[in-house]
């Protein structure tokens, strides 16, 4: 069994448009992350890339992609008032 | 002056970046003559050297350094030349500077309004810029900051999504300061990953708000998640407070009669014991009743210097943050490994990264440490 380092709810990450991630800062000052698609993937643990801390990402994936789907729609709606 | 412990960032100053630096390696200060201080965030480091100048290096994805470049020796802050600061800290991603007439500086990070800076007139990653705000004494947490102004009250701003600001249940975030209601004087001030603690020396007595997830309010932690407005605790101490510290989840109080009380988190040793945490005060003793001459709390682990020059580490350890290779976890406190003849005269700690200044005077002066045991 995974012993999570915390849970954290999505709130709490910063998003990063950029590269599609969410990040939270680990104590040992570098971040916990986790992007985009493996939220929609229905994962939950983020890790981080300096130790082996790991934290439980607390979200309700229902509403997770619904929230995704919208953006994406309005995004294209832009678009097509662009073209 | 050595530093150690993680430096994925380059935060170490010893121009490299690395995952960890396992034992105390010396740092060069041909440039820095007489360090005054240092405070240690996230993944960066601030240093003040002789007459207030201010230098920096490390992590500078939020412009936390105070100029735009990111470099891992220690850089002066030119932005910032001709003023003369007296104290210095650190936030996750986010620093500050207090001025010798007492005006705060700050810059880094403003994603949660935790500089005290309107979001809609600023950027989230702001240029250093001096507040109208006067500040005795100020603590900066992952993602708030709190002072103390010259009148014994607190201040605080940022993210308060779990009370850590202490202004209620309705101000979940603030973008400028704000005084904490329900507070006597304060003298002094901690923040926490997401808590804050305060110490009344006029009333010899705890106020704790925000987060407690791990009993780091000294409440219950069934019984109160996190609470959002300030709750006096009386944990019956009578002596004066030397200092106050807050690591991410975890608390300590350093007493004038030299005695160290601790509480919160305990999962990594964080406590300087292996029993778990059942809500009662913790006291850590030295071994062989060393007495404690300084001590500094990083995110998960304590480093203590005793009065006999040598030094102590216990808590999380997977980056070296003791010193040592004795596992991830120290539950009791343990010798970092440094060269007795150094004399240490000030000792810092971030969130896994360490620092130790040695004494100026001593250059010559073989230190010969006294036998206690």
């Amino acid at each position: 069994m995974t012993i999570f380092h915390d849970e954290i709810e999505i709130e709490d990450f910063e998003y990063d448009e950029d590269d599609d991630m969410y990040y939270y800062p680990c104590p040992c000052g570098d971040r916990f992350q986790i992007s985009k698609e493996e939220l929609l993937a229905g994962e939950e643990v983020a890790t981080c890339p300096s130790c082996s801390l790991v934290v439980k990402v607390i979200y309700d994936l229902e509403r997770f992609k619904a929230e995704a789907e919208e953006i994406h729609e309005d995004k294209t709606d832009k678009e097509t008032v662009k073209a | 002056m050595w530093s150690w412990g993680a430096n994925s960032h380059g935060q170490l100053g010893l121009d490299s970046t690395s995952e960890q630096i396992d034992k105390p390696t010396e740092v060069s200060t041909e440039h820095l003559s007489d360090i005054q201080q240092i405070a240690c965030g996230g993944g960066h480091t601030l240093l003040l050297a002789e007459n207030g100048k201010l230098f920096s290096c490390g992590w500078n994805s939020r412009r936390q350094l105070g100029y735009e470049q990111e470099v891992y020796t220690f850089k002066r802050v030119w932005g910032l030349s001709g003023i003369h600061f007296l104290n210095i800290a650190c936030g996750w991603d986010f620093s500050c500077g207090v001025t010798d007439d007492k005006f705060l500086f700050v810059w880094g990070s403003n994603s949660y309004g935790q500089l005290g800076l309107p979001k809609n007139e600023f950027p989230d990653e702001v240029k250093p810029i001096r507040l109208q705000v006067n500040a005795c004494a100020v603590s900066m947490g992952l993602r708030h900051t709190a002072i103390i102004n010259s009148k014994g009250e607190v201040w605080t701003t940022g993210c308060g999504r779990h009370g850590q600001l202490g202004l209620g249940h309705n101000v979940l975030k603030s973008d400028r300061f704000q005084r904490v209601p329900k507070l006597s004087v304060i003298s002094h001030i901690a923040c926490g990953q997401n808590h804050t603690v305060g110490w009344s020396s006029e009333e010899k007595a705890l106020y704790v708000w925000g987060d407690n997830k791990h009993g780091q309010l000294l409440l219950s932690s069934e019984k109160y998640k996190r609470i959002y407005k300030p709750e006096k605790i009386d944990i019956d101490v009578k002596k004066d407070v030397k200092k106050l510290l807050s690591g991410w989840t975890n608390v300590l109080l350093w007493l004038q009669d030299g005695s160290l009380l601790t509480w919160g988190r305990n999962n990594y040793g964080q406590l300087g014991t292996d029993s778990p945490f059942t809500g009662k005060i913790i006291q850590i003793n030295l071994p062989g009743r060393r007495h404690v001459k300084d001590i500094v709390l990083g995110s998960e682990h304590t480093v203590c210097l005793a009065t006999d020059n040598t030094l102590w580490a216990w808590g999380w350890n997977e980056h070296g943050n003791t010193g040592t290779s004795l596992g991830d976890c120290i539950f009791q406190p343990v010798r970092v490994p440094i060269d007795s003849k150094i004399k240490i005269s000030q000792i810092y700690a971030g969130s896994a990264h360490n620092f130790v200044v040695m004494d100026d005077n001593q250059a010559d002066n073989t230190y010969t440490p006294e036998d206690i045991d």
